[in-house]
């Protein structure tokens, strides 16, 4: 399970996010809706090819626990849960994940980490989660906004090692897209759209 | 009917266009900027062009098309996911007349001359 995105799982009132991450042995989608600016619902599903043709089928709902306000910068931490249907080339039944993030970014730097439960056939895996990204130019309201953003992953029923990615990130108005290739040649793209 | 005329002159005073600005610290991102835009949408003629937001001085400028109050905007910043700090209402702010800037003027001649 080389790529999870880390973004904002709660956005403002009535705000839907359609997100999606592909690469060659993996891609998980994933639809929003924030009902409240602490609380969405969301629906997803992954696939994953090097973990027994792993694929689920999630809803579940993400809580925006704490944010803080500063005047140039904002932190926040979120807490998400979600359950549904899994299968994999062995078995299938009921899966869970659980999600602890927190982030904190300025218009210039941007960092986040996060650690995932995934609770399905007996098993339960963690999966761990780092990014720090900087931007080398402040855009404004109306014109692009990239960011060059260091990954790092460490999935132990995946790999043994930690997965570093480095990665470009753009974002115009409500869409962000996102391109990179980690240090054994998998690549991935993320596409967002918020509306 | 009377009442009616009145009603639509009533109405048609009340709806006077207004430009407000907004301080909002912690707005880093176009998220922000579509947060606000989605937020205050029902209160102006177009979002993209009346909702303008400067991510540098951290203000949202409104021009609404419909009176709207202190609290409705705290209501709606908060549900971009944000905090209100302080509101201005420009339109309301006191204008110097071309007269007074005149008095101003010669008043700072005068005050000039005397220290020489």
């Amino acid at each position: 399970m080389p790529t999870l995105l880390l973004a904002h799982p709660v956005i403002y009132k009535d705000g839907w996010v359609y997100w999606g991450s592909f690469g060659p042995d993996m891609n998980t989608q994933r639809v929003s809706y924030t009902l409240h600016p602490k609380f969405s619902l969301e629906a997803n599903t992954s696939w994953y090819q090097n973990n027994d043709e792993y694929r689920d089928y999630m809803l579940g709902a993400n809580y925006l626990v704490k944010r803080w306000l500063n005047g140039d910068s904002q932190g926040n931490i979120y807490a998400s849960y979600h359950a549904g249907y899994f299968k994999d080339l062995d078995t299938d039944g009921f899966a869970q994940h659980l999600m602890l993030m927190g982030d904190w970014e300025s218009r210039s730097l941007y960092t986040a980490g996060s650690v995932m439960s995934f609770l399905y056939n007996d098993k339960e895996e963690f999966k761990y989660s780092y990014r720090f990204g900087f931007a080398p130019f402040v855009a404004g309201m109306n014109t692009i906004q990239n960011w060059l953003i260091l990954k790092l992953d460490y999935f132990e029923a995946q790999n043994k090692k930690i997965l570093v990615t480095p990665m470009m990130r753009f974002f115009y108005k409500n869409v962000l897209w996102e391109m990179g290739a980690n240090t054994q040649g998998d690549y991935f793209l993320t596409l967002m759209i918020h509306y | 009917m009377i009442k009616i005329i009145i009603s639509l002159f009533f109405i048609a005073f009340s709806t006077k266009a207004e430009t407000i600005k907004v301080h909002v610290p912690g707005m880093v991102c176009q998220m922000c900027v579509q947060g606000m835009q989605k937020q205050f949408k029902s209160a102006v003629n177009d979002a993209e062009t009346d909702v303008q937001v400067d991510l540098d001085e951290k203000i949202v400028t409104l021009k609404t098309k419909v009176p709207i109050t202190d609290d409705d905007i705290k209501k709606r910043v908060q549900n971009a996911g944000y905090n209100a700090k302080r509101i201005i209402r420009i339109d309301k702010l006191p204008t110097i007349k071309a007269k007074e800037v005149k008095s101003l003027k010669s008043e700072k001649v005068k005050i000039k001359k005397n220290k020489q």
